[in-house]
C-alpha cells in the first residue's frame, strides 16, 4: 500500500517507520525543514511544506495513496488535510489524530475522517485496562467495520458470574469474541460459564460499551447481584 | 443583526466596535481572555473567552441566532475550519474569513468558503460584505472552476429579463426564488423586486 503521513512529530515518525517496516511505501509531508531533512537523511520520502496545500499532497502521491494519516499537532490542520485528501484526491481511508478531545466532535465524515484517534484518551483507555480500574473498557474501534472491541471483567459483583454465554441473551449486534481465563484464551461457546477473573472480549457497535457493561454487570433486567 | 467575531486582534476589535456602534448585536470570541481589554469601556457587545472550535464557546456567543460570522484568528487553518462550522453546522447566512497566506486558498475554494486575503481585509470591506449580502458561493463544482451563487436582486434591476444576465461560458441564471416559491427562468421571465436568483458562474468571471 502507499501511505501518506502528514505531520511527523513523535507519533507520525513512529507511524511512518512502522508502516514502512510492514512493507508499504510511505511518503511524509512535513512543514518543518529541519525535521524534514532528518527524515530524508534516513532514506524516507519527504515532501517539505504544509499538507494543507493540495500541491504537497499530490507530490506525496495522494492520487494513488491507499491511506492518509493526518497527525500534525494541530487539530485544525488535520481536519483540512483530511478534507482535501477526501474531496480532491479521494483517498480511500483517512485516519486523523485528535490532539484536544474537546475538538473530537468535528472529526467526522463531513471532514473526510474515517477514523479519529485521540492520543490522550487512547492512553487513558490502555491505562484503565492495565490497572483493571474499570469493569468495562472500550479498547478499540475497528476501522472500516463499524465495530468496537470492548473488554469486560467478571468480578464478584457481576451479574454474569456463574451464567453461560447463552444465558446472557445478548442482542444480535453484540458477540462474545473470546474469553481470557488465567492467561489463556477460552472459546466462547454458548455453554461457557463465566467465572470471577474472566476477561471477556466483546465485539459490539461503537456506542455499545454501556449496553455490554449493563448486560454483564447488572444482568438483562438491569439489577445487580 | 447578530454577528459573531472570532479572533480579537486589531481588525476583529475594530469591526466589533463598529458593528456595536451601529446598533448591531455583537459577540466577540478570543482564546485569550485578556483580549477583552482591547474592547472599549462602552462596548455593548459580549465577549466570550475560548476556542472558536468549541461548540459550547460558539453557542455562548449566540451562533445559533447569528446572521454573520467573521473568522479573524491569526491562523488560516483555524479561520477555514471555523468558517465551515458556522456554515455547515449552524447555517449562519453570512460567513467571512481571513487568509493571511496563499497556501490555504485551494481548500477554501474547494469548500466554497468566502475568504478574503489579508491585505484586502479591511474593516470597511468586511462591513460592506456583511451588510450587502455578498455573493456567497453555495456550492462548488469540479475543482472550483464553476460555482453556484445566490444573490438578491436590487430594486433597480426589477423588470429586466433573467436571460439578460446570461453570458455564454461565464454566467447563467438557473433559478429564481420569489415569495418562498422556486422556479426556473425562461427566456421571457422578468425579475421582480425581492427575487433571489441562483447563478452558475465560472470562477474566473467572479
Amino acid at each position: 500500500m502507499h501511505i501518506i503521513v502528514a505531520g511527523v512529530g513523535t507519533v507520525g515518525q513512529r507511524v511512518a517507520q512502522a508502516v514502512h517496516a510492514a512493507g508499504n511505501t510511505v511518503a511524509i509531508v512535513e512543514e518543518d525543514p529541519a525535521r524534514a531533512a532528518v527524515l530524508t537523511a534516513r532514506g524516507l520520502q519527504v515532501v517539505t511544506g504544509t499538507a494543507c496545500a493540495p500541491g504537497r499532497l499530490e507530490a506525496a502521491g495522494a492520487l494513488r495513496a491507499d491511506v492518509l494519516v493526518a497527525c500534525t499537532g494541530r487539530d485544525e490542520d488535520n481536519l483540512i488535510i483530511s478534507v482535501l485528501a477526501r474531496r480532491r484526491f479521494e483517498v480511500p481511508r483517512i485516519v486523523a489524530t485528535v490532539r484536544d478531545d474537546a475538538n473530537r466532535w468535528l472529526f467526522d465524515a463531513s471532514w473526510g475522517v474515517d477514523t479519529a484517534i485521540s492520543a490522550a484518551s487512547a492512553l487513558v483507555t490502555l491505562i484503565e485496562e492495565a490497572t483493571g480500574s474499570a469493569q468495562t473498557v472500550r479498547l478499540a474501534d475497528l476501522a472500516g467495520s463499524g465495530l468496537a472491541l470492548v473488554e469486560t471483567n467478571i468480578t464478584t459483583a457481576s451479574a454474569a458470574r456463574g451464567k453461560t454465554v447463552a444465558d446472557l441473551n445478548l442482542p444480535p449486534g453484540d458477540t462474545v469474541a473470546t474469553v481470557v481465563r488465567r492467561g489463556r484464551t477460552v472459546r466462547a461457546d454458548p455453554s461457557l460459564r463465566f467465572r470471577t477473573g474472566d476477561r471477556v472480549l466483546v465485539l459490539t457497535s461503537p456506542d455499545g460499551e454501556r449496553r455490554v457493561h449493563d448486560a454483564f454487570y447488572h444482568g438483562a433486567a438491569g439489577e445487580s447481584r | 443583526m447578530h454577528a459573531v467575531i472570532v479572533g480579537c486582534g486589531r481588525t476583529g476589535t475594530a469591526l466589533a466596535v463598529r458593528l456595536d456602534a451601529e446598533g448591531d448585536s455583537v459577540s466577540a470570541i478570543d482564546i485569550d481572555s485578556r483580549a477583552r481589554e482591547q474592547l472599549p469601556g462602552g462596548f455593548g457587545g459580549e465577549f466570550v473567552a475560548g476556542s472558536g472550535l468549541r461548540r459550547p464557546v460558539l453557542e455562548a456567543a449566540g451562533i445559533e441566532r447569528a446572521d454573520a460570522l467573521v473568522a479573524l484568528t491569526s491562523s488560516d487553518s483555524l479561520n477555514i475550519v471555523i468558517a465551515r462550522i458556522a456554515r455547515q453546522v449552524f447555517r449562519v447566512p453570512a460567513v467571512v474569513g481571513r487568509l493571511t497566506g496563499v497556501e490555504h486558498t485551494a481548500v477554501a475554494t474547494e469548500l466554497g468558503l468566502d475568504m478574503v486575503a489579508s491585505v484586502a481585509m479591511t474593516v470597511d470591506r468586511v462591513h460592506r460584505m456583511l451588510h450587502h449580502s455578498p455573493l456567497e458561493p453555495e456550492y462548488t463544482f469540479g475543482n472550483g472552476e464553476t460555482l453556484l451563487v445566490r444573490a438578491p436582486i436590487p430594486d433597480y434591476l426589477a423588470g429586466r429579463l433573467a436571460a439578460e444576465f446570461n453570458v455564454e461560458g461565464e454566467i447563467t441564471a438557473v433559478e429564481i426564488t420569489r415569495g418562498g416559491h422556486s422556479m426556473i427562468p425562461g427566456p421571457g421571465t422578468a425579475l421582480r423586486p425581492g427575487d433571489r436568483v441562483s447563478f452558475v458562474v465560472a470562477s474566473t468571471a467572479l
